[in-house]
């Protein structure tokens, strides 16, 4: 069994009207438990869609996306969010943090929302320490540097403890001494076992990957 | 839940202005509604007492028509006093009637050198009014029948005149002091025992508790007519009132030339035109507090509506992290009723203070009762709830992807 298999998976955007647009063009796509995948291509190839759909933030309009044993696309919508907080951990390139709250409560907020028992105050400190945030706490976004908001956000995206993390260009906006580092960390999470997917257009950072996807007006490709 | 309150609390406290203004028309709201509540309550529980206080056998004439069914006109409430010396005299011919005495308001301030007592109710009275106020003496004497023969320059002061007029003095070393009143100089028979504060049929703070009884025929003589304001009688038994009433009323049409420019009350009479006056008023004023609710509570939606906007972002992340749309709903319904709350909360604790401040400053009663406390929490919350249903429904349905993108 695969962790994660697209077959001929296609997305299309306003359907039906003068600007309709194919962001994804049978897309096919095998995914084994350990991957560490990055995908590769210009803006407004399709990158991006393929990630949402990946990360059931989106749904495809025809094809399928198995995850593990669930065929996502024939899933009620309105389980898909749970779906999403198992097995999903999502790394975004503007770190998505909510300003007001502190590095622990962002770090804590998918667990308000999970059926796990609330509260697991060791978990959320350990992986602040784990990124070497520790001395962060308590701090607000805004007093962290880019490279340090990211960390946060990783730590988020692992507090669920999901088996995958999609990355969606987690270096975009860092400096290249701070990319290293959370390519290193993303590196750390990958030989501990987890799936990584990551999304970039830097060669440099395509280096890290053991698999190379490259995308290219909704065709997605393996090197 | 919890998590969802603590969520709330610390978006409110984002903006604390904001979420201040939100709050007022609430605040305003449930503050108007509990404070006329005690207000109501109070009033309707001391002045219900009161009246029963009377006796179920009192029988009272006073001028104008009111319809103790339909309640009152209050045109035939204006002008002069229709009562005269001859009703009560007709009233005091009537059998089985007892106790039959009037009063006579007087517009003076009395005096004594350079002090005055200001809001005195100033009352020419008979003989039996002592009996009928339960105001009796307790230094010196009430009026006699040659006090009312002899247009006698003579006072009785309650003890709250007293200590207007001769503050700190014995009661009893008052007595035979002379106290001015419209160019009068009246000797003082009696002071009154001093009794707890009450409030009065005759509306406003506690007239009754700042008393000051002179010889009708003396009022009479200030006043330049011999109209009275109010014949109070009883009845021997209170089977005998309704038989009574409409023998008081066929006099009296009588002496008016047939007409009926004059009202019959009883006691029971008396608490249900009470009721009806506080019922009209806190319906009037209860309106206000309403539409002062409505208008908080499409402020908070409003609010809402633009936090739901300005957070468009963070409805994307936490759907990123797994929420649900319900988990988005509740969150922005128990934010908008945790404002309104609040603002009840508020506004209840204002009432409160204002209540005990009116209680204690002016003498009027309250009582804040558990169905009030009830009622703002109810208001509070319904309002919070009902206005943000649709700010919580339009974040709920955000789409991810577009959220996670908005700037």
């Amino acid at each position: 069994m695969h962790q994660i298999e697209l077959r001929n998976v296609n997305r299309v955007f306003n359907k039906n009207t003068d600007n309709t647009f194919q962001a994804l063009k049978g897309i096919n796509m095998i995914v084994e438990p350990g991957d560490f995948i990055s995908i590769m291509g210009p803006s407004g190839s399709g990158k991006s869609t393929l990630m949402n759909i990946i990360g059931m933030l989106d749904v495809a309009d025809s094809g399928s996306y198995w995850l593990k044993e669930v065929d996502i696309t024939k899933t009620e919508k309105s389980e898909l969010p749970m779906m999403r907080r198992q097995e999903i951990g999502f790394v975004f390139q503007t770190f998505n943090l909510l300003n007001r709250l502190s590095v622990y409560e962002n770090v804590r907020m998918p667990l308000i929302y999970s059926k796990k028992k609330y509260g697991k105050r060791s978990k959320v400190d350990e992986l602040i320490k784990m990124v070497n945030l520790g001395h962060r706490r308590n701090y607000l976004p805004v007093n962290l540097s880019g490279g340090e908001k990211q960390r946060v956000a990783i730590a988020r995206a692992l507090v669920n403890d999901p088996r995958i993390i999609v990355a969606d260009e987690p270096t975009g906006n860092l400096d290249t001494k701070s990319g290293s580092e959370i390519m290193k960390s993303l590196v750390d999470l990958n030989k501990e076992g987890r799936t990584i997917i990551l999304v970039t257009h830097d060669p440099q950072i395509d280096k890290y990957a053991k698999r190379h996807f490259k995308m290219v007006d909704g065709i997605l490709t393996e090197d | 839940m919890f998590q969802y309150v603590l969520l709330s609390i610390n978006s409110l406290r984002a903006n604390k202005f904001r979420t201040f203004l939100t709050m007022l028309g609430i605040i305003i709201g449930v503050f108007s509604v509990i404070t006329l509540m005690a207000i109501g309550e109070g009033v309707r529980s001391e002045v219900g007492s009161q009246i029963e206080g009377f006796g179920s056998n009192l029988i009272m004439a006073i001028p104008g028509k009111i319809d103790a069914e339909e309640g009152i006109n209050p045109a035939s409430m204006a002008g002069q006093s229709t009562l005269t010396l001859k009703d009560l005299e007709s009233m005091r011919d009537i059998d089985d009637l007892i106790e039959t005495d009037a009063i006579t308001i007087v517009n003076g301030v009395a005096a004594v050198g350079d002090k005055q007592s200001i809001g005195s109710f100033v009352v020419g009275a008979g003989l039996y009014l002592e009996n009928l106020m339960d105001k009796h003496v307790e230094y010196g004497r009430w009026l006699t029948q040659k006090d009312l023969d002899d247009h006698a320059n003579v006072i009785v002061l309650d003890y709250v005149a007293k200590e207007n007029l001769f503050p700190g003095e014995e009661a009893v070393s008052v007595l035979g002091k002379k106290v001015n009143l419209v160019n009068k100089e009246l000797e003082v028979i009696g002071i009154i025992e001093q009794q707890e504060e009450t409030d009065s049929i005759f509306g406003g703070s506690s007239p009754l508790d700042n008393l000051i009884i002179i010889p009708n025929t003396l009022s009479f003589d200030i006043n330049g007519n011999e109209l009275l304001h109010r014949i109070f009688t009883r009845a021997s038994e209170s089977s005998l009132v309704d038989e009574k009433i409409e023998e008081i009323k066929s006099a009296l049409i009588e002496n008016h030339d047939g007409l009926e420019d004059f009202s019959l009350l009883t006691q029971e009479d008396m608490l249900n035109l009470f009721n009806d006056v506080l019922a009209i008023i806190t319906s009037a004023i209860g309106g206000i507090a309403a539409i002062s609710l409505i208008v908080g509570g499409i402020g908070i939606m409003n609010i809402m509506m633009v936090t739901v906007t300005e957070r468009t972002k963070e409805i994307g992340i936490r759907k990123a992290v797994g929420a649900t749309d319900a988990n988005i709903l509740l969150q922005f319904l128990i934010e908008s009723s945790l404002l309104s709350l609040i603002g009840g909360l508020i506004g209840f604790i204002l009432s409160y203070a204002v209540s005990i401040i009116i209680d204690l400053k002016f003498g009027i009663p309250t009582a804040i009762t558990l169905e009030a406390i009830l009622l703002a929490a109810g208001i509070s919350i319904g309002v919070g709830i009902i206005f943000g249903i649709a700010p919580a429904t339009k974040a709920a349905r955000k789409n991810p992807i577009e959220a996670l993108r908005y700037e």
